[in-house]
């Protein structure tokens, strides 16, 4: 699962702070990670001369933004058993056999309550 | 946010702190009950380590300082159910008689039946809660034994109040409902009072001590308190009591509820149904605290409402200012009205009223000046520091009263609460205070009347013809307006009057804002400071939280809700608005972009590699062309030279012969030259040219020829024209040889725009024949070649036009 949401992270991030989003393969929609500020960003901008410094201290940050990003997502999304696929916890049914994504659930005429209504 | 949570927190702890109080210690008798102080100087002398003191709070607050409370059975019975104060000691029992005073009337008077038809005037000797409470409890016994009801009691009184014979506070009545040791009391002290216990049935009640301690009292109470005149818990009383008390009953354990039920509320109802007073405003203090809070709430609520509606930062201010003055008014006077004693906190609480009453009028005023210009801008029409002023004045001129006394005058000896007069000040502060309220009603009716729209000439028109009309009630003592709560009725009126305002258009509201997001065609969201949605229109979704964060973390970017839905939003006060572009009509139209994008790079890389074998295929037919041409233009020359070849076996001069055929393979080989040279489209210098040339002149020497050829061009040449010199002069040396015309001179040279090659043999070149191509291309030229007889010799001269860079 976390591999599968490490290929799903997309990155937003800009030179001040780090967030990353997921799609949901379902409805389409992206949830954004709770966004984290780089921590040098006003140095960085004041003090080029330390560029290859900054641009370091900012991969650093941005690997362990990544991580937190995905343990984030894990909370929020769900691979389906049948389509294999990353779905978002509105598009995912708690159903009576097996929670399945909305798709598979309507496709084999399971019903069941959304995770997250 | 942060600000709030400070000064809740230090709220929180001036409430505890000064909720707190220490240790419970015994200190103080308080005589509670009205009735109670010639018990409690009586009992003071045998109560040690407790001193006497007035009530300063509540009897229930007092007992729980540790104080020990003089106070009647009815209030210390229920109060120990509640588990306020534990120890309760009745010493003495209070009987509600009649005092009927003989000096004034001959009355015959037997009980209460007896009263109405007396036509005698009674009153109650005090109207303080309790004793209201006792004599109506009294009264409902002697009315009805068994089924004592509080209607009865006031019905009863309701009627003695109509025929004009009863009075609350009718201590100067000739009857007076009263307890029998005051009646006893008053004939002490000179009066001739006849006590008369009702024979209808009367109630006694214990008066008693009541503590959160255990008491100790010194022995001989008894026989203080009946030489106080104090009858006896027992039932037994001094002298000047009446003989028979059998009517009398006291309560027992199990009857105080029903008592509490009969005779609760009593001040109240005494005021609205038997006097019929208060009917439009509180009658007792539960009503004036629950009344303030719920004026208070409702104030709030309505600030609440009007700053929802409002569009302008500074009307929602003015709305602020406004609801905070009443509230802290109607909070103010329910604090002053905790205060049972009125001391100088009592009094400057009073002064305080007029902190908030007198900014009122200021602050309507503000309002109205305010509504002519647009938010932000700072300069008024009108300035606002004189209303300013005088109401810093009027309100410090209220507020030092007590040092010049020219607000309000108090006499000497007197009760300030109630012995008062008004003095110059209070009349200046007042008239101040309605010319800023004047002035408010002129700015609204004024701009109420420039208002375009109907309800602005109409609404000012209402409320002040209400507030007109509320005046010449309360003036004609109408009981709606005589006997409400002026304190109620211009929070009411300052109400309304933003609401006149509010509804004259002066001020834009932004109530519609729900209408206009259900109709919007964009897909618009508000959302408050928590992310929260506020307002949406109806084909908006939802924005999730996460989308949220990300927005507040950077709302200037747009960002991506799907792939076919684009979120832009812009902070508003206290959140953001967030707009929905549809991009799936672009996202579209870029797939098709690129559907068409590809279609084209492969149509093409089809027509590159078309045009790559259409010219390979081109190239090979060139080079066949080319080739075929070569052919046939060499043809004729390689035919004849394989015949002198072939012939070459058979000749007389070998040697000659030989020379002859490389002069032609020369000639050959340099034709092709200049053929691919021609094909190129280049020139040839006219040193190359005079280099072939000397070639040629050199390889006819091997043939015992003597030639000299000199090129004269030294510019570049057009190749047909340098090809068909280089010909002439191959078949001059030919023609030469054949005909042993050695020697051979040649020139070539520019003259005059032509060029022209001159031979000069050593024989006559009249009967030369030189080939039909070389003939027919310099015909086609332009140019000629010609025999021309120099007196001893005949020379041949080919000319053609010029061309190339040897032309110009």
């Amino acid at each position: 699962m976390i591999k599968l949401l490490s290929e799903h992270l997309e990155d937003c991030s800009t030179p001040q702070y780090f967030c990353f989003s997921v799609r949901c393969e379902v409805c389409g929609e992206y949830w954004y990670s709770s966004s984290i500020p780089f921590s040098k960003a006003e140095q960085a901008v004041h003090h080029q001369e330390k560029k290859e410094l900054y641009d370091a201290i900012y991969q650093r940050e941005k690997e362990r933004a990544r991580w937190a990003a995905g343990q984030e997502a894990r909370e929020r999304f769900s691979q389906c058993p049948i389509c294999r696929r990353l779905v978002c916890d509105t598009c995912f049914l708690i159903c009576d056999e097996m929670d399945l994504c909305r798709e598979c659930a309507g496709r084999m005429k399971e019903s069941g309550e959304p995770v997250a209504p | 946010m942060k600000k709030k949570k400070i000064w809740s927190f230090f709220l929180l702890l001036c409430l505890l702190l000064t909720g707190c109080r220490e240790g419970i210690s015994p200190g103080y008798l308080i005589p509670a009950a009205e009735g109670s102080g010639m018990y409690s100087t009586a009992l003071a002398p045998f109560l040690s380590g407790y001193t006497r003191q007035e009530a300063e709070d509540t009897l229930y607050a007092q007992v729980t300082q540790g104080d020990a409370v003089a106070c009647f059975d009815v209030q210390a019975i229920p109060a120990m159910r509640q588990g306020v104060g534990r120890y309760w000691y009745p010493h003495v029992l209070a009987t509600v008689v009649l005092a009927v005073d003989r000096t004034r009337t001959d009355a015959v008077i037997t009980g209460w039946n007896s009263l109405p038809e007396s036509g005698v005037p009674v009153g109650m000797s005090s109207y303080s809660v309790i004793r209201n409470m006792l004599a109506i409890g009294a009264l409902s016994y002697g009315l009805d034994r068994v089924e004592p009801t509080k209607r009865d009691a006031l019905t009863f009184l309701e009627h003695l109040n109509q025929d004009g014979g009863f009075e609350l506070d009718g201590s100067n009545a000739p009857i007076l409902i009263c307890l029998d040791y005051e009646a006893v009391a008053w004939n002490r002290n000179g009066g001739n009072y006849e006590i008369i216990v009702p024979s209808e049935g009367t109630m006694s009640y214990h008066m008693g001590l009541l503590s959160d301690v255990p008491l100790t009292l010194e022995p001989g109470l008894d026989e203080a308190l009946l030489s106080a005149g104090l009858p006896l818990a027992d039932g037994e009383r001094p002298s000047g009591f009446p003989a028979d008390y059998q009517s009398a009953r006291t309560l027992g354990e199990e009857d105080y509820g029903r008592f509490l039920a009969i005779a609760g509320d009593s001040s109240r109802d005494l005021r609205r149904q038997v006097f019929r007073t208060r009917l439009y405003t509180t009658a007792d203090m539960r009503e004036h605290i629950l009344s303030a809070l719920l004026i208070a709430a409702a104030i709030l609520l309505w600030k609440g409402t009007v700053s929802h509606r409002m569009m302008r930062h500074d009307v929602r201010q003015a709305v602020n200012t406004l609801s905070w003055l009443l509230v802290g008014w109607l909070l103010l006077r329910l604090f002053k009205y905790q205060l049972r004693v009125d001391d100088t906190l009592s009094r400057m609480c009073w002064y305080g009223y007029y902190l908030f009453q007198l900014a009122l009028p200021v602050a309507l005023l503000y309002l109205t000046e305010i509504l002519d210009r647009g938010e932000g801008e700072k300069q008024l029409v009108r300035p606002l520091w004189p209303p300013l002023v005088g109401y810093i004045g009027s309100v410090l001129l209220v507020m030092t009263n007590d040092l010049h006394q020219l607000v309000f005058r108090f006499p000497p000896g007197g009760t300030w609460a109630s012995d008062y007069c008004y003095g110059p000040g209070f009349w200046i502060v007042i008239a101040s205070s309605l010319l800023f309220l004047a002035c408010a009603l002129w700015n609204l009716l004024r701009k109420g009347y420039r208002s375009p729209s109907r309800r602005g000439r109409i609404f000012p028109l209402l409320f002040c013809g209400g507030m007109v009309a509320y005046l010449a009630a309360y003036i004609m003592r109408v009981p709606l307006a005589w006997e409400s709560d002026p304190t109620v009725c211009v929070c009411a009126l300052s109400v309304l009057f933003f609401e006149t305002v509010l509804h004259t258009g002066l001020i834009p509201v932004n109530i519609q804002y729900q209408r206009l997001f259900a109709s919007a065609p964009t897909s618009l969201t508000l959302l408050d400071e928590n992310g929260r949605t506020v307002l949406s229109s109806s084909n908006a979704r939802p924005i999730s939280h996460s989308v949220w964060q990300r927005l507040r973390m950077d709302i200037q970017h747009p960002l991506l809700r799907d792939r076919d839905t684009q979120l832009h939003a812009v902070p508003v006060r206290n959140g953001m608005a967030v707009w929905q572009e549809d991009l799936s009509q672009l996202n579209r139209l870029r797939r098709e972009i690129l559907d068409v994008q590809t279609r084209l790079e492969a149509a093409n890389a089809l027509l590159r590699e078309e045009g790559e074998v259409k010219k390979r295929l081109l190239m090979a037919e060139t080079n066949k062309a080319l080739f075929e041409q070569l052919d046939q233009d060499m043809e004729c020359r390689i035919t004849s030279l394989a015949n002198l070849i072939d012939t070459l076996p058979q000749a007389e001069h070998p040697r000659e012969l030989i020379a002859y055929i490389i002069l032609c393979l020369c000639h050959i080989k340099r034709r092709c030259n200049l053929f691919f040279l021609a094909r190129q489209g280049e020139q040839l210098p006219g040193d190359e040219l005079s280099m072939y040339l000397d070639e040629l002149g050199e390889l006819a020497g091997y043939t015992g020829m003597k030639t000299l050829i000199r090129c004269g061009v030294r510019n570049g040449l057009d190749i047909r024209r340098a090809a068909l010199c280089y010909d002439f002069a191959f078949e001059t040396i030919s023609w030469t040889l054949r005909e042993n015309a050695s020697p051979l001179m040649g020139y070539l040279e520019v003259e005059s725009a032509q060029l022209a090659f001159r031979f000069l043999p050593g024989g006559n070149p009249a009967p030369w024949r030189f080939s039909r191509e070389l003939t027919e291309v310099v015909g086609a030229l332009g140019g000629h070649i010609v025999c021309k007889d120099l007196d001893d010799a005949v020379g041949i001269c080919m000319t053609i036009p010029l061309g190339g860079e040897a032309c110009g």
